[in-house]
């Protein structure tokens, strides 16, 4: 068996393990383990398994993902969601389909002080759901709206994701984050739109509910100050360069622990709780990047990705249709898979390749971000579907047919962004 | 089988939840100390000595007690897709089978942090600035994939109906 | 003779301008020198281990031979530190390699200290630079105060005793620190500076008696002893001394004419300043010798007698 035959062989290991129900990190960990055993040796093989774990755990650069996740836990627990929902619920509200509209707004701006998608989706599902339950939602509607707009989670800064592909790639994640603003901004827009369209044909599905005087918009608003606070602290720190990433983690945590102080809205067990789900989190996103990284290495050490890479590129076709199959392969990975895990699998095998075929790096980053994020509301693994499940007790197939006129929307914006690459660009070109 | 089960999650679970409250104490030190080194470093133009290596030491301990926390709530992720089809000894069968292979594979990871241990102690290597050893953190690590190989062979032992 | 394969990992990308002047170039030298016996398998940008485990990674064969930067790993081979001490004689990159090189052949106790490994050669970057933001720093009444980017270990106690506030920020952000006025200066070699654009945010270059750091090529010691003499022996003519000095030479002491050229560009060709041989000899008395007694009595209280001497030699040997 040729090195690029194991690499292949191995990739399809990692898919068995998986659909066995080994945990994904430990089943790519595995694989990694013994692909390199049989091209090294058992030595080398152990090496890795000695150096990775630790050089993964204590990573200045990686600190930012707790850092991240600890500051939209504090904004949680703070009850910021609650209040950007309510806000946003009172320009909306009087219209039709006007809630779920609310949800997918609340959702983006919400984004804005989450780092992940499921966090987005929990959050706004504890808040928005009883709101549109209320007023007799469709109930299909109803989770489609929060699933599909949970995802936005990971596109607009800051985000796990990004972090991740930037570190992968080395490319600047100040620049990923400012990439991300537009494209997030406008998938909130393509699924308000959507809703527009169905409760048009079917206004049953979404009736309206209150409408809200100007006075009363005012000041649902005055209240979600925090949240701009943070997001501009962030954001605007990063896109002025006054701090790392890391640090902007770090501030941005420490504001929104000050902010729910200053609400009263942080006792001993709010403080606890916040720290122990970070916690919760942490180990599962870093069972997961150890487990890749080691897989990683053993796809290097087989040269696929560098093999593939020229082979690909030397093909006679249209870079854009290489592109599409990259898309179509990360689509179908979605729908199998969490959208890091993917992201460490296929990253390091595709991005060589990308760098070959001249496409923008940073573009490319949101691109496979895009990408990723409809794997979270595909079936038959669609992990947002599944949190909505467990949190709002609607039956899954439910929430499956509800997100399915969001996936389209998705498909539509996926053809935008690739033909117009200045919608990513165009930010992160103004920073230098 | 299944009173071994009780008996191992009885002998666990304390452990775990040392690890999960070190695991957020450091979490909020690492806060706040970021927090603090960009606040001195603005205000007062002095930024923390070390603060750089004290965050990657925090993270090495943040990190392993976090993974053997989040094995003993199952909060990993798993694909249910396949399995749910099949019959329910099968599926029991199955189950045996992979969380032997991965208590096999933590367990391989755990001797070979407990040689990394003996090794960075042996080797002198410190930090750059405060000259802290580093040994003591990769035992964290050591520490923590231990727990979770430990939580994975309890695993083993969990009667079929708690499926 | 069999074909051998060996994997070499360099944590710097494939397209780094050192990468296109040094390495590549000396791993064919080991190719053409071996006759083909040995082929030589690159993994460039840390695609096969971290410039962090570098060392674990060649000791257990993760790779078969790696680039391994020592200011990584304080506290592990605290002898070989002597060639990082402040005020050094040698001015090159290549004088400091070949050194280096010499020191190892020559020092049991060095040697000691990379028994997991089989070291290829050594080499080391020249003296650092220092530069500066908006102040030219001209005597030790300009650095007072100031916050200096070093790179940790003998550097930061040689700042320390100048008076200036010692940093440690990870490379990559040294560029945003230094335009938002978070450091004042840093000390860097010409590579770095013109690697990393540092000539677009400072004004001042100032030639001082800063410390170098130290870098080694090592192999696989298993893999090494599966080795033929003969192929041994080919690796050993482009390695050892004469790879030492290849290594410093083109990693670094190239990249000083293309580095100043850059500095040029940018209209600041007249701010490169050297210090007044008085001068220097102040900043060797504050910063320099009170760093070379505080190693030489560590390296005694650890049972190395000859210390003193090491360090007299590593002295002479640069003035060569
Ligand atoms: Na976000
Ligand atoms: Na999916």
């Amino acid at each position: 068996m040729s090195p690029i035959e194991a690499g292949f062989l191995g990739m399809f290991c990692v898919l068995v393990l998986l659909l066995a129900r080994m945990h994904i990190g430990l089943a790519m960990g595995l694989i990694g383990f013994l692909g390199f055993a049989y091209i090294t040796g058992w030595e080398p093989a152990l090496g890795l398994l000695r150096t990775v774990p630790y050089t993964t755990f204590a990573s200045e650069g990686l600190s930012v993902i707790p850092l991240f996740i600890l500051m939209g836990a504090f904004a949680f627990e703070a009850g910021m969601s609650e209040d950007l929902y309510a806000a946003v619920h009172k320009i909306f509200g009087g219209l039709k389909g006007g809630l779920a509209m609310a949800t997918v707004a609340a959702c983006a701006c919400f984004a804005a002080i989450s780092g992940s998608s499921l966090a987005t989706a929990a959050t706004l599902g504890r808040v928005a759901m009883p709101e549109m339950k209320k007023y007799n939602y469709d109930l299909g509607l109803a989770t489609g709206s929060i699933a599909a707009g949970g995802c936005i989670g990971i596109l607009i800064p800051p985000s796990v994701i990004l972090i991740i592909y930037g570190i992968l790639t080395e490319q600047s994640i100040g620049k990923l984050f400012m990439a991300g603003v537009i494209p997030g901004i406008l998938e909130a827009v393509f699924y308000i739109i959507t809703i527009w369209l169905l409760t048009r044909r079917n206004p049953a599905l979404g009736p309206p509910g209150p409408k809200a005087s100007t006075k009363e918009k005012v000041r649902a608003f005055s209240r979600t100050w925090e949240v701009i606070v943070l997001f501009t602290i962030v954001i605007g720190g990063l896109y002025m360069g006054i701090f790392t990433p890391t640090e902007a983690a770090g501030i941005g945590a420490f504001c929104a622990l000050c902010f729910a102080f200053m609400r009263g809205k942080m006792k001993w067990l709010n403080f606890k709780n916040s720290l122990t789900s970070t916690a919760s989190t942490t180990g599962m996103l870093f069972l997961i990047i150890m487990g890749a990284m080691m897989l990683g290495y053993f796809f290097s050490v087989t040269r696929l990705p560098f093999e593939f890479a020229s082979m690909v590129a030397a093909l006679p076709i249209n870079r854009y249709a290489i592109l599409a199959c990259i898309v179509v392969v990360i689509l179908i990975l979605g729908c199998l898979m969490d959208s890091l895990a993917i992201v460490l699998l296929t990253v390091p095998v595709f991005y060589p390749l990308i760098l070959e075929l001249n496409f923008d790096p940073i573009w490319f980053g949101i691109i496979v971000v895009r990408v990723t994020e409809m794997g979270l509301i595909t079936p038959p693994v669609g992990l947002n579907v599944f949190v909505l499940n467990g949190i709002t007790g609607v039956p899954m197939h439910t929430i499956f047919r509800g997100v399915t006129p969001f996936l389209l929307a998705d498909i539509l914006q996926l053809i935008l962004l690739i033909s117009l690459p200045q919608i990513s660009l165009f930010l992160p070109n103004l920073m230098n | 089988m299944p009173s071994l089960y009780k008996f191992g999650n009885k002998v666990v679970q304390p452990a775990v939840n040392v690890m999960v409250s070190v695991a957020a104490t450091a979490l909020a030190v690492m806060m706040f100390l970021m927090a603090a080194d960009v606040i001195f470093r603005y205000l007062f133009n002095s930024p923390i000595p070390g603060a750089l290596e004290l965050i990657e030491f925090l993270m090495a301990i943040i990190v392993p007690f976090s993974i053997a926390y989040c094995a003993k709530l199952k909060a990993h992720v798993t694909v249910d897709l396949v399995v749910e089809r099949f019959p329910a000894k099968v599926r029991s069968i199955l189950r045996f089978i992979i969380t032997s292979i991965s208590c096999v594979f933590v367990t391989l990871i755990c001797w070979q942090n407990f040689a990394y241990i003996f090794e960075t102690y042996q080797s002198n290597l410190t930090s750059a600035v405060l000259k802290i050893p580093a040994a003591p953190f990769v035992a964290a690590a050591a520490i923590g994939t231990a727990v979770f190989a430990i939580i994975l062979f309890i695993e083993l032992f969990q009667s079929k109906s708690k499926e | 003779a069999k074909e051998v394969t060996l994997r070499f990992a360099h944590q710097n990308p494939e397209s780094g301008l050192s990468s296109t002047t040094c390495v590549a170039p000396w791993l064919k030298q080991v190719e053409d020198a071996t006759g083909g016996a040995v082929k030589i398998e690159p993994y460039y940008g840390e695609t096969l281990a971290k410039g962090k485990d570098m060392w674990n990674a060649v000791k257990m064969g993760i790779t078969d031979i790696g680039w391994a930067f020592h200011g990584y790993w304080p506290g592990m081979t605290p002898v070989t530190d002597v060639i990082s001490l402040p005020a050094m004689s040698f001015e090159t990159a290549e004088k400091g390699s070949e050194v280096l090189w010499k020191l190892y052949e020559k020092y049991p106790v060095i040697q000691k200290e990379f028994d997991d490994v089989k070291v290829l050669l050594f080499y080391t970057s020249p003296p650092y630079s220092l530069i500066t933001v908006e102040k030219p720093v001209k005597n030790l009444d300009d650095i007072k105060g100031m916050k200096i980017r070093m790179s940790g270990g003998p550097s930061t106690e040689m700042v320390k005793a100048l008076g200036a506030v010692p940093m440690l920020i990870p490379m990559p952000d040294n560029y945003i620190s230094l335009q938002k006025g978070v450091i004042d200066g840093m000390g860097a070699p010409w590579e770095a500076i013109q690697v990393w654009r540092f000539y677009e945010v400072t004004k001042y270059y100032t030639e001082v008696p800063f410390p170098a750091v130290y870098f080694s090529i090592i192999m696989n010691k298993r893999k090494w002893n599966s080795l033929d003499k003969e192929v041994q022996d080919a690796i050993m003519s482009v390695s050892g001394e004469a790879g030492s000095k290849f290594w410093g030479k083109h990693f670094f002491d190239d990249m000083r004419t293309s580095g100043i050229k850059k500095v040029e560009e940018v209209g600041n060709g007249n701010n490169i300043f050297t210090l007044a041989p008085e001068e220097r000899q102040k900043w060797i008395d504050v910063g320099g010798k009170p760093v070379w007694d505080g190693w030489v009595s560590t390296m005694e209280k650890n049972g190395v007698s000859n210390a003193r001497e090491i360090l007299d030699t590593t002295i002479a040997l640069g003035k060569e």
